[in-house]
């Protein structure tokens, strides 16, 4: 069974369902409203065997915004031992573009400078089959939140708990969210484009 | 022992932290273990006291200084890595690199998943109280350090794979002594199977420990040797062949009980398969395979042409996925037409290897937990990254 | 007790076919290297210890911009005048006239560096006036001391920052295991 028969077949109890306009090259992207995500997995493991869960992760579209994640001190080392010219640390957030001057005429859901969501991304696939598809699902900046897949693959547990860990986005169901990667007394979200980093005793 | 002590001992749950600093986490992972006498009751694995941001770093660097940060992903084995990454920012850029760049990319990866293996091979008999192995495992992982470093200037971070091709074209006399070492190497994995494989007390410590059943195995996202020693024959090599692997010849061993043995004996019989791989692809380079017609190896060309040194892909995303030494290593990038990267996720087989721990390992005697977690062969360098 | 008899030989058996691997292995010649009287000289490609030529610089800064953890930092020179621009053979670096910009220091923090090689990669001079010699035994005991500078004039490894106060004295103690690295 292709990706779109699957699809069609879906869209008739999912009406939020649709092919999305952003193609993750060479698989199939649906998007998906974040409340039927669960059940929309639900349904392609039982009924079309989708057994194998890739991934899970999210992408912050509020735009490129100057990395103040990173230690000031970046690059700034050499230039200690003698007064450096600024031009000459080349710092890469000088060739990271201001949101505005984005190129015009993308697809609508790409893009346009900065939106206030995030983007949740799972790439679920059937290995008997060997199809893989991608659900995007967009959530609100604000109290983002979405449903968990916790029990139905159990690859969800930490991913989620990773991404609850980077981005914030709380996923409803899952029974251990909690921080994973970074240390329980790490203030902010640091995958967040708005992260600022707090300068601690690791400094 | 008095009768007065010994009703004064209390039998009851304890807690223990294995690791951070224990010798055969192979990295600094902690898993809190509940016991009740020698039988965990509960396991928690503890992971990130190795995170780096690398996710964030990505953001802050142009795509060719993006790729030093794979080889610190999975270090044990960075070509895949590097292989992952680059096929990733390809397909967002649509560069499609020479034939020959890609006979050179299946060989050094998978000269590394022997390597890696190795590592693994030695490393999971000291665990498991066999020292010897691990000698004959790291003289054979410093020949292919060698031809790495030949071929490239690293032996344990190559960077070798680029955007759009390789870094260099192998020197005078690299094939010969790759030859060689395949030579050398496929007897040694006999010799490896009588030191250690087939041994009965290995085979006692390791089998029908920590099994994993398919269903189990697929559920909790593994992967590569670990998910293949449970039954499923998912390989990315064959399910979605990258590079040429499909025109390469080569079996994926499977095991049936998914127990500690079986993600060994994997693993073990995948190295066989490499040199396979790794003989037929020095065919290719030498002209005397058959090639698509029309479709030679010119020497030097390494490089797809037209790309630049700041590489600006158009807007898009892109998920791409190898099989690499430890299983379906992905990268899911974003970019939005700068030269930096918007996002780049990194999905790492061991970090999801790791999670399932937290299941298999209640039941499990404390012995065995060195045993279920070195079977695992995994990185923390992916775990955390 | 069968069955413990009977493992307990099959071990043993198995024991001694491991123990004929071994066996051949030990009147093969030693494949051990007693490093520090015995020394491998890696190949031409092997990126060690970074060498700089303040000769061939022409502070373009391109290894700066290349290198992805920022650890190269540079200074041009002002313009100078020709009688100045000679190299130390008494050639002029430029026989038009043509004024070639130099450095007027160039500092590499180790700490940092990633022996990735792009900055050599990225380095547009014919002979490469920074690269990857085959110095593997850079051993430094501070932090300090991994910031290298260089001059004009300075010698390939230029010069090391002292931890006591913080001044650029020659590179004293390094070993190399060849007297002239490897250009490429």
């Amino acid at each position: 069974m292709t990706a779109e028969e699957i699809l069609t077949e879906l869209q008739a109890s999912f009406p939020g369902l649709a092919k999305s306009d952003a193609q993750v090259k060479d698989y199939p992207a649906w998007t998906v409203p974040a409340q039927s995500v669960r059940a929309v997995c639900e349904r392609l493991r039982s009924k079309f065997s989708f057994d194998y869960l890739d991934v899970i992760t999210a992408v912050d579209w509020s735009g490129q915004v100057n990395p103040k994640g990173y230690p000031q001190s970046l690059g700034q080392q050499g230039s200690e031992a003698a007064g450096q010219p600024d031009s000459q640390t080349a710092q890469p957030s000088s060739l990271i573009p201001h949101p505005s001057s984005f190129p015009q005429g993308r697809p609508a859901a790409q893009p346009a400078g900065a939106r206030d969501i995030f983007e949740l991304v799972y790439l679920v696939s059937a290995l008997s089959t060997g199809v893989k598809i991608c659900l995007r699902c967009e959530i609100p900046r604000k109290e983002p939140a979405a449903p968990s897949l916790y029990g139905i693959f159990m690859a969800a547990d930490w991913q989620e708990r990773e991404v609850y860990d980077l981005f914030g986005i709380h996923f409803e169901g899952h029974p251990n969210l909690k921080r994973i990667l970074t240390p329980e007394t790490q203030a902010g979200y640091p995958l967040r484009k708005d992260y600022e980093h707090v300068s601690d005793r690791y400094d | 022992m008095t009768q007065e002590s010994s009703t004064a001992l209390k039998t009851g749950q304890m807690f223990i932290n294995f690791g951070p600093q224990h010798p055969s986490t192979h990295g600094v992972l902690r898993i809190a273990l509940t016991v009740e006498g020698e039988v965990v009751v509960k396991a928690d694995p503890d992971v990130g006291y190795l995170h780096r941001g690398i996710e964030k770093l990505f953001e802050a660097r142009n795509y060719s200084q993006g790729l030093i940060l794979t080889d610190r992903l999975d270090y044990v084995s960075a070509m895949p890595n590097n292989l992952a990454y680059c096929l990733a920012v390809e397909r967002l850029a649509a560069v499609q690199p020479p034939l020959r760049a890609q006979y050179l990319r299946v060989m050094v990866s998978e000269l590394t998943r022997i390597a890696s293996h190795l590592v693994f091979f030695g490393t999971f008999s000291v665990d498991m109280g066999a020292f010897t192995p691990f000698l004959y495992a790291f003289r054979e992982r410093e020949m292919i350090l060698d031809l790495f470093e030949m071929l490239c200037g690293g032996r344990l971070l190559y960077s070798y794979i680029r955007v759009g091709g390789v870094s260099a074209d192998c020197p005078a006399g690299w094939e010969e002594k790759c030859g060689e070492f395949i030579t050398f190497f496929k007897p040694r994995l006999k010799d490896y199977d009588t030191l250690l494989s087939f041994n009965p007390i290995f085979k006692d410590r390791t089998a029908n420990v920590g099994r994993i059943s398919a269903a189990q195995a697929l559920s909790w996202g593994l992967s590569g040797p670990n998910l293949r020693a449970s039954g499923p024959d998912y390989d990315v090599r064959k399910a979605e062949p990258y590079c040429v692997y499909d025109k390469l010849d080569f079996t994926v061993p499977t095991g049936k009980t998914g127990s500690c043995w079986d993600r060994y004996y994997c693993r073990m019989l995948e190295m066989g398969q490499s040199a396979e791989i790794v003989l037929q692809c020095l065919d290719a380079l030498a002209g005397t395979a058959c090639l698509p017609a029309g479709r030679e190896l010119p020497p030097g060309e390494i490089m797809a042409k037209g790309v630049p040194k700041i590489l600006k892909p158009p807007a898009g995303q892109a998920y791409a996925h190898i099989e690499a030494s430890r299983g379906d290593l992905g990268f899911y990038a974003v970019s939005d037409g700068s030269p930096t990267p918007y996002r780049m996720h990194v999905r790492g087989p061991s970090f999801l290897n790791v999670a399932i721990l937290q299941e298999i390992l209640a039941g499990c005697k404390i012995a065995d937990v060195v045993a279920v977690l070195g079977s695992f062969d995994i990185v923390l360098g992916e775990v955390d990254r | 007790m069968k069955n413990y008899i009977l493992f307990v030989s099959e071990a043993f058996w198995n024991t001694l076919k491991g123990l004929w691997v071994t066996l051949k292995v030990l009147f093969l010649p030693a494949i051990t290297v007693q490093y520090p009287t015995e020394k491998l000289v890696p190949y031409p490609r092997f990126r060690g210890m970074l060498a700089y030529d303040a000769e061939a610089c022409i502070a373009c800064g391109m290894c700066v911009r290349a290198c992805p953890s920022k650890c190269i930092a540079l200074a041009k020179a002002m313009p100078v005048p020709q009688q100045e621009l000679c190299s130390s053979s008494g050639q002029p670096v430029s026989p038009e006239g043509k004024r070639v910009p130099k450095i007027e220091w160039y500092t590499i923090d180790y700490g940092r560096c990633n022996f990735c090689g792009l900055c050599e990669e990225a380095c547009p001079t014919k002979t490469k006036a920074l690269w990857h010699s085959l110095d593997f035994e850079a051993v430094f005991s501070t932090r300090e001391e991994m910031t290298r500078r260089w001059k004009r004039g300075d010698d390939l490894w230029g010069t090391a920052r002292r931890s006591a106060d913080g001044q650029f004295s020659a590179v004293a103690d390094q070993i190399h295991i060849q007297d002239v690295p490897v250009r490429k």
